[in-house]
């Protein structure tokens, strides 16, 4: 048999396998573990006790001024953690890796290890330290919105730091040098170089932090502060205090139609500085 | 220092740790002057430069500009034009914006700046990319602009550190064409250019400092230092040239090497007697199958494109296991083959004798014997 032959024949002999069937297995997975909640949430939110399928729950649900004060605490408290997340998490990423001091490398795996923690664990030392017998005696402190916020920004800011971190470690020295060579001043250097190249994976952590933010459900309950009911605060008392399931369930649809809706707009937005420049697609 | 001296580095050393990267290293460039660095890995070229960029602080010695002892002022403030091996340019902004972005760091007004990016795009003929991104050019584009860029800031001194490394052979040949023509329209910048190429150090400089082991180790103009190099490292580094063991014949510089007899330039009336090295570039010597010569035998053979290089070893010369040397030769048919023996025929005019380190070999050199004095004497 000639070589031409073989070449001719192997393709024929050989068993095809759809792209289809592989693609099957992950997605039936998917529809089980996740697709299929959610639908069953949201079919519950559009059910009442009797079975009926209405629209009553969502009416007085988003005409109810604790689910407006819910939505109001959720974005404020995720914006504002996000917002201090980013800021310590850049600077925090520049001082370790552009101003190098003796253990800045054991400083970094410390931070890092927070990642490892619970955030509820975060939210239980906070107790220590503003608590009414804590070191720090804040009064009220620990039990307002900027606690949570406080604690949400202690516990997340690694998740800015580290993809930072690694965005300026491929940050060439030699771009720096030139910068400064061209008359920029170490600020200028920061602001013009550093900070517009890191800027993707800043913004990469920062999305992932805005929306574990959103969800963040363990540092809210534990610090236990009363008038700080946030969207998942408030499926957690509609679903297990009160057993008013098709209220719970209108909450968490707002709730995922929120973080879908962050998750396309930060793609969206990138998407477009993409276009403008490849080195800044994360 | 002379007047117009536009860089002098004045014993500059740099330590880092145990390691010395540039030792006492002393330089004056003037303006209008293209000065090459030119050294293997590590001779410690690319620190000389990045002391007078200010990106590292010498250990000792002072690095001035235009007179101005500038060792301890930031890069900021020396106003130098720095291009670099992967040119550095800035991948969020345009090229426009590259080209500008030392002119927005000084604070000039927006339609000036403007103005002096549209002329810099013109000097590196990159007019019409001016709204393009750093990812869309090409590498000899990308080295355009790194230099537009240097140039923007109209700086008193232009540093080029390996600018052709990363272009593939051709690119790097018309490049540096373009590198000599921008050089000869700007005749009051002075141009610093650190290479391990010799060619480019050839082609592009007035004068050029050979180093090694942290060290300058000669310095003269590129003609000077090809035709008359001043010791064995520069001879071989800058051109490849053969070191044969030669014996002085007479002051004139009529050497014996073996039992051929040369007419050699010296860099001084030479010391009869005296063992020097015979500096000859492959592509003087000529290879016969018989005649006159030294007898050698052919060991390897190359076929380059344009010409063969051979490589015979020469019996003797007072050197044991004998003294392996290269030739150039035209591609042409009857070359004899690997393993005969063949008569390596040394050029009548063009050799240069060159000291043998720590050798006494010319009459000024009687009791020094380093090989920048020897230069000195030329």
């Amino acid at each position: 048999m000639t070589t031409a032959a073989l070449a001719v024949e192997r393709p024929a002999r050989a068993t095809r396998v759809s792209p289809l069937l592989w693609a099957l297995p992950p997605l039936v997975v998917l529809a089980g573990f996740l697709i299929y909640p959610l639908v069953l949430v949201g079919v519950q939110s559009v059910t009442n006790e009797d079975g009926v399928r209405t629209l009553e729950t969502w009416r007085s649900v988003l005409a109810a001024g604790e689910f407006h004060r819910a939505i109001g605490n959720t974005v404020l408290i995720a914006g504002a953690a996000t917002a201090g997340c980013i800021v310590l998490g850049t600077f925090f990423a520049v001082v370790l890796a552009l101003v190098p001091f003796p253990g800045s490398g054991a400083a970094a795996r410390a931070i890092d290890t927070v990642l490892a923690f619970p955030s509820f664990l975060i939210a239980l030392s906070f107790t220590f330290l503003y608590g009414a017998a804590g070191v720090l005696q804040l009064g009220d402190f620990l039990y307002s919105r900027w606690c949570v916020i406080l604690a949400e920004i202690t516990f997340y800011t690694p998740f800015v730091m580290r993809p930072a971190l690694a965005a300026l470690t491929h940050l060439p020295a030699e771009r720096l040098a030139v910068a400064a060579s061209l008359g920029a001043r170490p600020g200028q250097v920061l602001r013009r170089v550093v900070l517009p190249e890191i800027a993707p994976a800043v913004a990469a952590g920062g999305a992932l932090t805005l929306l574990l933010t959103l969800n963040e459900f363990g540092i809210v309950l534990f610090i236990g502060a009363k008038d700080v009911i946030t969207l998942p605060m408030l499926v957690h008392s509609k679903g297990v205090v009160t057993f008013d399931y098709p209220s719970a369930c209108v909450v968490a649809v707002v709730e995922v139609a929120l973080s879908v809706l962050l998750y396309l707009l930060y793609r969206r937005i990138f998407r477009r500085k993409g276009a403008r420049g490849a080195d800044l697609v994360p | 220092m002379t007047e117009s001296s536009a860089v002098q580095f004045d014993r500059v050393s740099v330590r880092y740790g145990q390691v010395t990267a540039l030792r006492d290293f002393s330089l004056d460039v003037a303006t209008g002057e293209t000065v090459a660095l030119l050294g293997p890995s590590g001779s410690g070229k690319s620190t000389a430069l990045k002391a007078l960029a200010g990106f590292v602080r010498p250990t000792s010695g002072r690095v001035l500009l235009a007179g101005q002892d500038v060792t301890g002022v930031p890069p900021h403030k020396r106003g130098l034009g720095v291009v670099v091996q992967q040119y550095a340019l800035f991948p969020h902004l345009t090229v426009a914006d590259n080209i500008g972005f030392g002119l927005r760091a000084r604070r000039m007004r927006r339609a000036e700046s403007a103005r002096r990016v549209e002329e810099m795009l013109e000097l590196v003929g990159m007019e019409r990319y001016g709204r393009r991104y750093p990812r869309e050019l090409s590498g000899g584009q990308q080295q355009r602009v790194a230099i537009a860029r240097a140039l923007a800031i109209r700086p008193p001194v232009l540093l080029l550190d390996e600018p052709l490394s990363a272009l593939d052979a051709q690119l790097r040949a018309d490049m540096l064409d373009e590198l000599r023509q921008l050089r000869d329209e700007l005749p009051d910048i002075a141009i610093l250019y650190v290479t391990h190429d010799q060619t480019e150090a050839l082609t592009l400089a007035h004068r050029i400092a050979v180093m090694r082991e942290a060290e300058l180790l000669d310095l003269d103009t590129a003609q000077g230092l090809y035709r008359q190099p001043p010791s064995e490292f520069t001879a071989a580094f800058l051109g490849g040239a053969n070191l044969l063991p030669a014996t002085v014949r007479d002051a004139n510089g009529t050497v014996d090497v073996g039992a051929v007899t040369v007419n050699a330039m010296a860099p001084g009336p030479l010391v009869p007697g005296a063992h020097v090295r015979l500096a000859v570039r492959p592509h003087t010597i000529g290879v016969r199958r018989d005649g006159p010569g030294l007898a050698a035998v052919l060991t390897g053979l190359q076929w380059r494109g344009a010409n063969y290089r051979l490589t015979c070893l020469i019996a003797g010369l007072d050197e044991p296991g004998g003294v392996s040397v290269h030739a150039d030769v035209p591609s042409v048919d009857g070359l004899p083959r690997v393993g005969s023996p063949v008569r390596v025929r040394l050029p009548e005019h063009g050799a240069a004798v060159v000291a043998r380190a720590g050798a006494a070999s010319t009459a000024g050199d009687a009791g020094e014997s380093s090989p920048q004095n020897l230069a000195g004497v030329a």
